[in-house]
């Protein structure tokens, strides 16, 4: 045992150093098996990251939760022409009350009323956007109280003026003040600062509204409904539309993750019952989380076989180079037989070389698999997880490659007869 | 086996034959040659291109299997060995020289001189020690990290001789050992051969020239693959 773990030892060293005369060969060869083996390190580690990415959105949502939002439905008719319409959709309060009654288990969550209105303080004027909500919007959603408070009880029941800004819009309105305590005016409507929210996430505070940022504050739902009535007007050029929305948003937290599908399934039926038009539209966060996941079980398999092919390639490489080896060798493993070399020698002598090559292409491969997306996610921000599986996955494989295209020109290197072998040029 | 034959010959061979396969026709390269070879005897073959003499060499060198007669080398019956057993035996009875000397470029002269001794599982401390012994033997112990490409053909071959020498040969084969060097450096060479026939080792001698013949005690004449002559002097 000990004699043949000598006898690989002083193998390998000659594979070495044969390797080593031909360093560019050498490389070159091994080029395949390092492309082959970072790529697929890199590709799986952007590919996990990106994944990351989309569960963790996701699940910020939550997994029990169905959201249903209010939607214009389709215009029936033609835009053309100017007119003045009254169009009435979405969600009512009557729907919460039936999903409150059908569903008892079902917490129901009745986030915003959303308006759009111009905030001013003094001079300062900003494009706005009101949400009327209620006291535990706050626990639901992502923000903190940064100073006085969020609505309250007294609020929605005392249709109270009370209004609180998030950072942004604090910071906006009051760049050298302190805000709490000072009168705003939403639209033309006063209202009096009694808090600062910030939120725990930079995704939450600015909405796109046709490309510009909007300034959102808070006040209670019965002070939304009221002071800015149930109407809303908006123009459009060449026409003018009213459009009245009693809730916008209306999230649901099923008990159960089980009960999640079958619940919004049951939800959609009920909507749709009491609705002519399609003016709502569900999102159910956990569908979204196992298509995410489905997705990147897909892009796995897809990753995988580019990677099985390449590291194919880099290994019908190391064969080419190991059988053109051989030939421009023929007289050297004919001297080597003559001497005493027995056919396994010999091929031990060529797979030892080909393992050598696959193995520094595999060892190089995983430094730069690793390094690769340590730098993408540097320049480009993206997050990139590489997991410690694919490491040694790879590096195997490189491994296996090495040995098993090896073995072909070993064996025709030994096949040779020491004769002809000598005879060779 | 082995089967008990005198114990002072080294080689006994009977009614040798090769048939090669050329295309439809085979050819017949030995005929039915026969003879012994005493310990310590310096045998020369001698022949024509053509006459069987590369083909007997080989078979002798155990570099090829006869297709009919027997062999036997020191005792082992040779003719019916596989691969491996053949390996066995060149690895550890023959020493073989070649005419274009056959040297590994990319090693030293050291570690030329000492691959039949990794062929045997010598240790590198012990293979090396070897290894100058002989070179100093020859003459070179002032170039053992010289690669062949910095030789010059004498040295070569000295490098050649040397190696033949490492695995303590029972029969050393030298195959048209000055064909490829002049005159000066070539009688060197065989000065050299004479000097190991002259301590005892046997040598056969394989070449096409009369005057290198004449250096051995014995000469066999090749022609169309039997023996023609076998004069001793």
């Amino acid at each position: 045992m000990l004699h043949l773990l000598y006898k690989i030892k002083r193998v390998g060293k000659l594979g070495a150093v044969s390797l080593i005369e031909h360093k560019l060969r050498s490389f070159l060869t091994a080029l395949g098996i390092i492309f082959g083996v970072s790529s697929v390190i890199a590709m799986l580690a952007i590919g996990e990251g990106a994944s990351y990415e989309a569960r963790e959105q996701i699940r910020s949502m939550g997994s029990t939760n169905i959201i249903i939002r209010s939607r214009k439905p389709e215009d029936s008719g033609s835009s053309t022409q100017s007119q003045s319409r009254l169009s009435i959709y979405g969600l009512t309060y009557d729907d919460v009350m039936r999903i409150r009654t059908l569903y008892p288990d079902v917490n129901i969550h009745v986030p915003a009323r959303e308006i759009t209105a111009r905030l001013r303080y003094l001079d300062v004027r900003l494009p706005g956007m009101v949400i009327g909500t209620v006291p535990w919007f706050l626990e639901k959603s992502s923000l903190r109280v940064h100073s006085g408070r969020f609505i309250d009880e007294y609020d929605v029941e005392s249709i109270s003026n009370a209004v609180v800004l998030t950072e942004e819009t604090a910071h906006a309105l009051f760049p050298l003040e302190y805000p709490l305590g000072k009168n705003i005016y939403l639209g033309d409507k006063a209202f009096h600062v009694v808090g600062v929210v910030s939120a725990s996430s930079k995704k939450n505070n600015k909405e796109k509204k046709s490309g510009k940022d909007v300034y959102q504050v808070y006040v209670s739902i019965s002070s939304a409904k009221q002071r800015f009535g149930e109407t809303i007007v908006k123009q459009e050029t060449g026409s003018f539309s009213m459009e009245r929305v009693e809730l916008h948003q209306l999230t649901l937290t099923a008990p159960t993750d089980e009960a999640v599908v079958s619940l919004a399934n049951s939800v959609r039926s009920t909507l749709q019952y009491y609705h002519k038009e399609a003016d709502f539209e569900i999102t159910v966060p956990l569908e979204l989380l196992r298509q995410a996941e489905q997705t990147k079980r897909i892009f796995n398999i897809v990753l995988g076989s580019i990677a099985a092919i390449s590291l194919l390639v880099g290994g019908i490489g190391i064969m080419n180079i190991m059988l053109a080896s051989v030939t421009e060798r023929t007289r050297e493993i004919g001297i080597r037989r003559a001497l005493g070399a027995t056919r396994a020698d010999i091929i031990l002598q060529f797979l030892t070389e080909a393992l050598l090559l696959s193995l520094a292409g595999g060892v190089i491969g995983v430094g730069l698999g690793v390094s690769v997306p340590a730098v993408v996610s540097h320049f480009a921000g993206l997050t990139t997880i590489v997991k410690m599986d694919s490491l040694i996955l790879a590096f195997t494989i490189s491994v296996l490659i090495g040995m098993i295209f090896g073995i072909y020109p070993a064996f025709r290197a030994a096949a040779l007869s020491p004769i002809e072998a000598l005879r060779h040029e | 086996m082995t089967e008990k034959i005198a114990d002072n010959l080294v080689i006994r061979i009977k009614d040798l034959t090769k048939n090669f396969q050329m295309g439809d026709t085979v050819v017949h390269a030995l005929k039915g040659i026969s003879f012994d070879l005493e310990h310590g005897d310096y045998m020369s073959i001698m022949g024509t291109s053509g006459s069987g003499k590369s083909t007997l060499l080989n078979i002798l060198g155990c570099l090829d299997i006869p297709s009919g007669g027997q062999y036997y080398l020191d005792g082992l019956a040779v003719a019916t060995m596989n691969d491996g057993q053949l390996s066995a035996v060149r690895r550890k009875k023959i020493g073989f020289i070649f005419q274009s000397f056959n040297l590994l470029g990319q090693l030293s002269v050291l570690e030329n001189i000492s691959v039949p001794l990794f062929y045997q599982g010598w240790s590198e401390k012990d293979s090396r020690a070897r290894s100058t012994q002989l070179a100093k033997l020859v003459g070179l112990g002032h170039r053992l990290s010289h690669r062949p490409t910095e030789l010059s053909g004498g040295q070569c071959q000295r490098v050649a001789i040397a190696r033949a020498l490492a695995n303590e040969p029972s029969l050393i084969f030298a195959d048209e050992p000055t064909g490829n060097l002049d005159t000066a450096t070539g009688w060197e060479i065989m000065q050299i051969l004479d000097e190991l026939a002259s301590q005892g080792r046997s040598i056969i001698l394989v070449t096409h020239e009369r005057d290198v013949a004449e250096h051995a005690k014995r000469i066999i004449h090749l022609m169309d693959g039997l023996i023609d002559s076998d004069e001793r002097k």
